[in-house]
């Protein structure tokens, strides 16, 4: 896109390549991506926590709000209650998606492919769905109430499978984009020197996957103690930080205090970050650009372990979905199970009627264009630009901080943010546009981390050879890493499209009377225990990121074959 | 090549960009209204297009939510008002407003018609004037009543009984109009110590507190739960379809509310504003009222609403609403303390 012109003429160019116009270039680059972290990020939170030290009318009042939040009580309650539900969730979702990840790309199993697309099915769903299922499923009118021995749904149990359905395919996802890059040759290399297949998986494949789990611990910790839609559709009495802080702000309109619960769900998001980050660093040098695609021998007592493991997780996913989907069909539940379209006339159920759903496809299509553009370039920018070191710390750092930042936060404190008349960007307040930037700011981290993983496999000696042929690092990123990464590009733009099309938690103070989106609709038709047309409103987002997704899938599987031949065979 | 790959990209992204604006800024030309919304959503349709059948050029933006997430978002878009008008907020609410100094003054055509108890009293012209009023009631589902073997309750002391454990919902008064009123409905009949007595009593057989007030009824027409502590309307038209349910009117009396329209101060359209606070208390506007609500604020209309569970005119205990703006922070901050945060269940 762009020729490099050298800044300098040449007989005062010196050896530092910092010199060069593409480094200034670049730098310039990374300046805008701090821009709009700056803008989009960090000086909303700032608005937002400053009211944390503020009373009512703006005065400051220091830790005050803190005291008052403390004197509660029971307030550590909640607090634990958030720890233990976020811990456990946390806990089963990396074992059962790192033995399904371990499956998918280690064995000889029949449908792997079927397997993997059924486990991101959750992906497609906005968290109230699975809660809403699993009122149908496990309820007290639900058709399989008395699997839980007599124990009420509305409380842990619920919380913990909602979460688990709705966090799997987060943790698969990296995890699985770690394995995928495990260099065949190691596991030949292993043979050849006789290690068993136990020692070969605690020293090939474990080691390639640490560095999936830990970003994935890290992922679904944050995800499930920020998460309101599960909790709030199946929490009951069990008062978790999430919910807390939407009682706080929607139905107290006490802005004050929930800016210090904001506060305070941050905390063990930064830890939890911390400690991923920290396992990261004792981390392998990982994969040359030579790096040869593994394919597993033949073995068939492994094939029917894993296949009977991937089809009991599969069964569940599919049961809660298919429940979402029929539950939208009963004419009025539980006391006449007859079919009907009726939960789908939306305009009898809801002011905005199908307007809602036409929002979301703007703001889910605006999301996935300027998200992945934005995104990519940016992880590029940041593991691949030489120098600025601190900069790019800083940038990484801010990178992270979404993947900590509940929505509700998020969303209010855009609110405070852009609303202030004194704001120049206050135009875009109530608009579409403030609903896109909310939501790649929101989703940014994971497809960030999903970026650089996929970018640290790349060979750091690529721009090397590149400005020794002396072609410009924007040749190499067009002509080298744009097209290498194309698969990791699809998957970028069809997770941000799923995810705008399922987000709710931030939108929830952005939307307005113009730009009100499906999930808002479902939020409300469940606020209103309207169960059935929530359901339908849920399967009609299901069935478009759906679409969307099995066009993904057919782009990335043309894809593959054209541009993957280097690197051997991909699942 | 890879250039013409970049630009054609590039191209694609600078057209969503103008594609999103055109979208943004291409649909200010004709007069538009925003409306903010706290009411049934039937209710609220039927106004709207009412009102949009003798306005046909205005563009009206609507909102409705519950009416706590209504009166937030004006909280919150307090410096820099969004909407216009707002449509069926609780006169609690309303008078909060009202005292931060977010509402304007107007004396909608026909004022003289509406009753006294339907009208902001404290100002001429007022900042508020209600159109309907409302109570609160009890959902029972009879078909899980009677599987599990428990009587329909007649009062607000049967819900106390301990046959009810952990069969009773009711709407958390931090986020719901309906959730308060029922407490102010008990601190007005029984005294504010005997309710808060009452309350501890309650709250042994209750199983949860949720978000919306409508949302314990339709969750004991779901079967979810047997008795839902709400309001009549979302009963009356669970029975309409066919649900096994009674709408109960507590022996004791139930306390009741005024909803209102009122107008925005710094409101961006205010002559729509104020043409649609007119439309709110006409005389058509109020047949609309009073096919959801028995009580509406124009004197002389009263039709009986069918299916209406009886005597709730006669068992309406007045809430006095100026009363209840000033003591909600100290009500809802009292029950916090008490109930807001059940221990884990066991």
């Amino acid at each position: 896109m762009v020729n490099p012109v050298p800044a300098f003429p040449a007989e005062r160019r010196r050896i530092r390549v910092s010199t060069s116009g593409e480094d200034v270039l670049l730098r310039l680059c990374l300046i805008a991506l701090g821009l709009f972290l700056v803008v989009g990020l960090v000086l909303p939170i700032y608005t937002l926590l400053s009211k944390g030290v503020q009373d009512a009318d703006g005065n400051f009042v220091g830790l005050q709000n803190f005291v008052r939040y403390f004197n509660e009580p029971r307030v550590s309650v909640v607090f634990f209650n958030s720890l233990r539900i976020s811990i456990l969730s946390t806990i089963i979702t990396l074992t059962i998606a790192g033995v399904y990840a371990f499956a998918l790309t280690h064995s000889r199993m029949p449908g792997r492919g079927f397997f993997r697309a059924v486990a991101l099915m959750p992906l497609l769903t906005p968290s109230l769905l699975p809660g809403i299922a699993l009122i149908y499923l496990f309820g007290t009118q639900g058709f399989f109430r008395e699997a839980l021995f007599g124990h009420s749904l509305y409380g842990p149990i619920g919380i913990v499978m909602g979460e688990v359905f709705f966090t799997f395919p987060i943790a698969l996802m990296i995890v699985l984009t770690s394995l995928l890059t495990i260099d065949r040759r190691l596991y030949e290399a292993a043979t050849t020197l006789r290690a068993g297949r136990v020692r070969t998986f605690f020293t090939v494949t474990l080691p390639a996957m640490r560095f999936g789990l830990s970003a994935a611990f890290f992922a679904v910790f944050t995800k499930v103690f920020t998460d309101f839609g599960v909790p709030i559709t199946v929490g009951g009495a069990f008062p978790v930080l999430a919910t807390d802080l939407y009682q706080k702000v929607i139905g107290g309109f006490d802005f004050q205090m929930g800016a210090v619960v904001g506060i305070l769900l941050f905390i063990p998001a930064a830890i939890a970050f911390l400690i991923g980050h920290l396992l990261q660093r004792g981390r392998s040098a990982g994969i040359d650009g030579s790096a040869v695609i593994y394919i597993p021998e033949k073995s068939r007592g492994r094939d029917i372990a894993c296949f009977a493991f991937c089809a009991a997780v599969a069964l569940a996913i599919l049961g809660i979905l298919l429940m979402a989907v029929l539950g939208s069909l009963f004419k009025l539940w539980p006391y006449n199970l007859g079919l009907s379209l009726s939960s789908y006339n939306f305009t009898e159920h809801e002011s905005s009627g199908w307007g809602a759903y036409r929002n979301s496809l703007k703001l889910a299509g605006g999301t996935a264009l300027f998200g992945t553009a934005l995104i990519f370039f940016g992880a590029y920018l940041l593991e691949r630009m030489p120098g600025a070191g601190w900069m790019r710390a800083v940038l990484g750092f801010l990178c992270m901080v979404p993947l900590a930042m509940p929505g509700m936060v998020l969303g209010l404190s855009y609110i405070f943010f852009f609303n202030n008349p004194s704001n120049p960007l206050g135009g875009i307040y109530g608009t579409m546009t403030i609903l896109i930037l909310s939501t790649v700011v929101h989703l940014y981290t994971v497809p960030h981390l999903t970026a650089l993983t996929a970018l640290k496999q790349l060979d750091p000696g690529l721009e090397a050879v590149g400005s020794s042929l002396k072609v410009s690092r924007f040749v190499t990123f067009g002509r080298v890493i744009l097209p290498v990464s194309l698969p990791t590009i699809l998957r970028i733009a069809s997770y941000l499209f799923m995810n705008s099309m399922t987000t709710i938690s931030a939108l929830v103070f952005l939307y307005s009377a113009n730009t009100k989106v499906a999930t808002i609709s479902v939020l409300l038709l469940n606020d209103n225990a309207m169960l059935g047309p929530a359901a339908a409103m849920s399967v009609l987002i299901v069935a478009t990121s759906a679409g969307v997704v099995s066009l993904q899938w057919l782009l990335m599987q043309g894809l593959l074959r054209r541009t993957g031949a280097w690197r051997g065979r991909e699942t | 090549m890879t250039t013409s790959k970049l630009r054609a990209r590039l191209r694609m992204f600078c057209a969503g960009l103008m594609v999103s604006g055109t979208t943004v800024f291409g649909a200010a030309q004709a007069e538009e209204l925003t409306v903010y919304g706290a009411m049934a959503k039937g209710h609220f349709a039927e106004l709207i297009a009412a009102f949009q059948a003798q306005e046909p050029d205005l563009k009206i933006n609507q909102l409705l939510d519950s009416n706590g997430p209504i009166i937030a978002r004006l909280l919150a878009e307090e410096a820099n008002p969004r909407a216009d008008v707002i449509l069926g907020a609780s006169v609690p609410g309303l008078v909060m407003l009202e005292e931060r100094g977010m509402l304007e003054p107007y004396a909608p055509k026909g004022l003289d018609q509406i009753k006294d108890r339907f009208r902001d009293r404290r100002s001429d012209p007022p900042h508020w004037v209600g159109t309907d009023a409302w109570a609160s009631a009890v959902c029972f589902n009879t078909a899980e009543g009677e599987r599990l073997g428990v009587a329909e309750p007649q009062s607000w002391q049967d819900l106390t009984k301990p046959e009810y454990k952990g069969m009773i919902t009711m709407p958390n008064p931090n986020s719901s109009a309906t959730g308060l009123l029922a407490i102010v409905g008990w601190i007005a009949i029984l005294g504010e110590d005997e309710a808060w007595e009452y309350m501890d009593a309650l709250h042994e057989n209750v199983s949860q507190y949720v978000h919306s007030g409508s949302k314990p009824c339709r969750m004991s027409a779901a079967g979810e739960v047997v008795i839902g502590i709400s309001y009549p309307a979302p009963g009356v038209k669970a029975i309409n379809d066919g649900v096994p349910l009674t709408v109960i009117i507590p022996e004791e009396g139930v306390g009741s509310e005024v909803e209102g329209v009122a107008i925005v101060r710094g409101a961006r359209n205010p002559d729509a504003a104020r043409r649609l606070a007119d439309f709110a208390a006409s005389l058509e506007a109020h047949e609309i009222h009073n096919q959801y609500y028995a009580l509406v604020g124009r004197e002389g209309v009263s039709n009986p609403v069918p299916n209406y569970p009886e005597g709730e005119e006669e068992a309406l205990v007045d809430i006095d609403f100026y009363w209840v703006a000033e003591n909600r922070d100290r009500i809802l901050a009292e029950w916090q303390e008490r109930y807001g945060r059940k221990d884990e269940p066991k």
